[in-house]
């Protein structure tokens, strides 16, 4: 069994000014294995979020049906939400006159998570995400890093199997990102399903099993964070510094694409063939070129070429 | 540029307020207090005294608009990351101010008109306005007077750093201070060389006397004194605006007091 | 129903740091106390103003008695929409009701020690009086009509979440109608038939009439049946708000106005 599930999940809203209603998701159909991390890819306004309100039982879908473990969201919401865990991002969320164990003893209530048991869990919890030396401070007075680890924290009072993170990096500085993705990690190694929302590609690249590109409410592609750079190009391509001239006779080797402007004011050479890698990096050293560097599109790249172009569909 | 500039100002000032129903608020629910005044009149058989209904309606409002929503402009600006903006600009900042604090205050004049329509129209009792002229002149001054006043808190309130406690501790004072209701005659002897520090007293006064058919004695003088409180409140709320925005280009910041 | 305790509980630690944020005992003190005293003794003064007997002391038991009732409490039920932890409590496997309730139930006690600082203030500065057997029963019609207005507040603040703009209008709606319409200032009997049909409803009328009729040394039971019908109105606005607490979350589901931030 499928832990989330989406058969053509339609949402629409009315709009304004009585033209055509607006249609945030529009026929999309996902499977997320139990126990697989998801991403879920796209720019802003292009569903993320209204996916997981649905899943999250707080917005009822217009047409189509969701489940969580083959429960559906509309008629046994209240199943779902012993299950399931919420965290979105940004300041919003907490109460910010209460401290971080206040607010977790606040949601293990709600969560009827035993009194005995929530004595054990809370601290426990402060401590997996870091908080136990704040424990006792207000909310208000934490960073945006540490107000997003309450929000896992507070996301996990319940023990869910499913977990749905909204953009949960949003605001943070790389470093407190990078530990909130190593939390995520661990999360995974303990079998939970774990749903994320974001535009961040690191992000993306860093923790999920899949990532599912989403635009204008319609799912465009799931693939690997591989799989999906292998879309665009099946090979290594090339950055270097160096003049025109030399830019033109790499075009002309054999197994070269093309070589245009690269990211940073030098040249990209892209690839049609593995085997051409060697022979045209002997010929940039050859020619005197000191900086040059080899990689694979990254998942940023996939998603502007994908999402960017439209046209593709997998 | 002074004229486009006021002008544009009230305009902006209408905009916002058209939009935000809490800046209407005293409008709204302080004139409702005149169902409580004036039904304790009519049920003493005392709608003799229903002038004194109107003029607490009308400096409640007029204070509230003051208190509450004036007084919230500066603070509002600092939250919405605006006052720097304002400060930056090669507009005078208190010249901005005044002109919405004026245009808030000004619509608290709204609460006479309201009290008098729900004197007639729920108790029947229609209030005459015997001195239409010493009436218009009373709101004017008024409003120039509650102009000040404002200025001068929203000044205090937005370097403070709790409004809401001095809000609430300020305006009931007043209007008992100010003999909004119930004429100063009412206090206790130690307390009414108090009142006329205040211009909701001279303008309670002046409300009601405009409103008996009793000729209105020194009018020029108490129109003055509610002139005179409005604008040194009003001077002062702009000299520590000034000093406010002089410390903000100094320092990068305002500190909170 | 433990359960329901325990998250009642945890709500009032919510609404305690809600207080908090707004009072501190001095400021509780010279600010907001200052504010209920001179507002109440302005009315007290107008009963002394309109020269009839016994006036002043009418004004003086409704103004105590509902000193400050109706303050905050609608405000805080749009507090979680602000804060944005309204979808998390929908989402959550409890019902909201006993959280939001929780939250709320701080500002009754902030209406029960305005209204016994009032009684004790007004009574010092007015020279008032009374019988002290009978004032001593007075507290329990302020705090059963105190608890009746909060239940009237859940019902009003359950509302309120889907017009939060209009929370503070609605406060001074109740506060004014309730002062008005509910024996606070004038007899029940001085309004239309209809409006006083109306005011049997309200939180603070058979209250009120309860406290008055103990200072006035009525019977028992008729004192007593007071009490028992302000409960009731109490029980009444119970009932609806947990009824309109719930139906508007799932009305929220289904427009989408549950915003996750």
């Amino acid at each position: 069994m499928s832990a989330i599930r989406t058969i053509s999940l339609v949402r629409t809203y009315k709009s304004k000014d009585r033209s055509e209603p607006r249609r945030a998701l529009n026929s999309v159909s996902l499977e997320v294995e139990d126990g697989e991390v998801r991403g879920l890819l796209g720019p802003n306004g292009a569903g993320k979020t209204t996916l997981v309100r649905i899943l999250s039982t707080v917005l009822l879908p217009t047409e189509g049906g969701a489940s969580i473990l083959g429960r559906d969201v509309v008629h046994h919401a209240r199943a779902i939400r012993k299950i399931i865990g919420v965290a979105f991002g940004g300041d919003k969320g907490l109460y910010p006159k209460l401290t971080a164990r206040q607010t977790l003893d606040y949601w293990a209530a709600l969560y009827a998570v035993e009194a005995g048991e929530t004595r054990r869990r809370v601290p426990f919890l402060l401590d997996r995400v870091g908080l136990t030396d704040r424990a006792d401070d207000r909310v208000e007075t934490y960073s945006r890093g540490m107000k997003q680890r309450l929000h896992l924290a507070r996301a996990l009072i319940g023990n869910p199997r499913i977990l749905f993170l909204d953009e949960p990096t949003i605001g943070m500085d790389p470093i407190a990102a990078r530990d909130f993705r190593s939390l995520i990690k661990e999360l995974r190694g303990e079998g939970r399903t774990i749903l994320i929302t974001t535009h961040d590609m690191a992000e993306a690249e860093a923790v999920c099993d899949k990532v599912a590109l989403i635009d204008r409410g319609q799912l465009i592609t799931v693939e690997t964070p591989d799989g999906l750079a292998r879309l665009v190009s099946r090979h290594e391509r090339i950055d270097f510094e160096g003049g025109p001239d030399l830019a033109q006779q790499v075009a002309a080797l054999p197994g070269v694409a093309r070589v245009q402007v690269g990211p940073t004011g030098g040249f990209r050479v892209e690839l049609t063939q593995a085997e051409a890698l060697n022979p045209v990096l002997s010929h940039l050293v050859a020619a005197g070129v000191t900086s040059l560097q080899t990689s694979r599109p990254s998942l940023e790249e996939v998603y502007i070429h994908l999402v960017g172009d439209r046209g593709l569909r997998i | 540029m002074f004229i486009p500039l006021v002008s544009a100002t009230i305009r902006t000032q209408l905009q916002i307020t058209r939009h935000n129903v809490e800046d209407l608020l005293p409008v709204i629910v302080m004139p409702l207090l005149t169902f409580v005044s004036m039904a304790v009149l009519v049920h003493a058989g005392r709608s003799d005294l229903a002038p004194n209904a109107l003029s607490a309606s009308l400096l409640m409002t007029v204070g509230q608009m003051g208190f509450f929503v004036a007084g919230e402009v500066v603070a509002a600006d600092r939250v919405q990351q605006v006052l720097e903006l304002l400060a930056a600009s090669p507009a005078s900042y208190a010249l901005v101010l005044a002109v919405r604090v004026a245009v808030l205050t000004s619509l608290g004049v709204l609460g006479f008109f309201e009290g008098w329509l729900i004197a007639g129209a729920v108790f029947h009792v229609h209030v005459a306005v015997a001195h239409i002229t010493v009436l218009t002149t009373t709101l004017l001054a008024t409003v120039v007077a509650a102009t000040g006043t404002a200025l001068l808190f929203t000044a205090l309130l937005g370097l403070a750093r709790n409004t809401r406690t001095f809000q609430h501790a300020v305006n009931g004072p007043f209007y008992l201070l100010g003999g909004v209701l119930v004429p100063i005659s009412y206090l206790p002897a130690w307390l009414r060389p108090l009142a006329p520090l205040t211009f909701f007293y001279w303008a309670a006064d002046l409300v009601r006397d405009s409103l008996r058919p009793a000729p209105v004695h020194a009018l020029g003088l108490r129109i003055g004194a509610i002139l005179v409180l409005g604008l040194a409140t009003g001077l002062i709320g702009a000299g520590v605006i000034g000093r406010m925005i002089d410390r903000l280009r100094r320092d990068g910041a305002l500190s909170l007091a | 129903m433990r359960g329901w305790l325990r998250i009642f509980r945890v709500g009032l630690v919510v609404g305690w740091q809600d207080f908090r944020a707004f009072w501190t005992p001095a400021t509780w003190l010279f600010g907001w106390l200052a504010r209920i005293i001179t507002s109440a003794a302005i009315w007290v003064l107008l009963g002394r103003m309109t020269q009839v007997p016994g006036q002043a002391e009418y004004l003086l038991v409704g103004s105590a008695a509902t000193a400050g009732v109706g303050s905050f409490a609608i405000a805080a039920a749009a507090w979680d929409q602000w804060e944005g932890t309204y979808p998390l409590l929908v989402i959550a496997p409890t019902p909201m009701a006993p959280a939001l309730m929780g939250r709320m139930f701080i500002w009754v006690g902030h209406w029960i020690a305005s209204a016994f600082a009032a009684f004790a203030i007004l009574m010092l500065v007015f020279g008032w009086r009374p019988d002290w057997h009978a004032l001593l029963a007075v507290p329990i019609g302020v705090i059963l009509l105190a608890i009746s207005t909060f239940c009237l507040s859940l019902f009003l603040g359950s509302l309120v979440r889907l017009a939060p703009a209009l929370r503070n209008i609605l406060i001074n709606i109740l506060t004014t109608v309730i002062v008005a319409f509910c024996g606070v200032s004038t007899p029940l009997a001085f309004w239309p038939r209809w409006l006083q049909a109306i005011a049997e409803i309200l939180p603070a009328t058979h209250g009120v009439t309860a406290i008055r009729g103990m200072l006035d040394g009525r019977a028992p039971g008729a004192v007593g049946a007071e009490l028992g019908l302000e409960a009731l109105v109490g029980l009444g606005w119970l009932a609806a708000a947990l009824a309109t607490t719930e139906a508007i979350a799932e009305a929220g589901r289904a427009d989408g106005s549950i915003e996750f931030s």
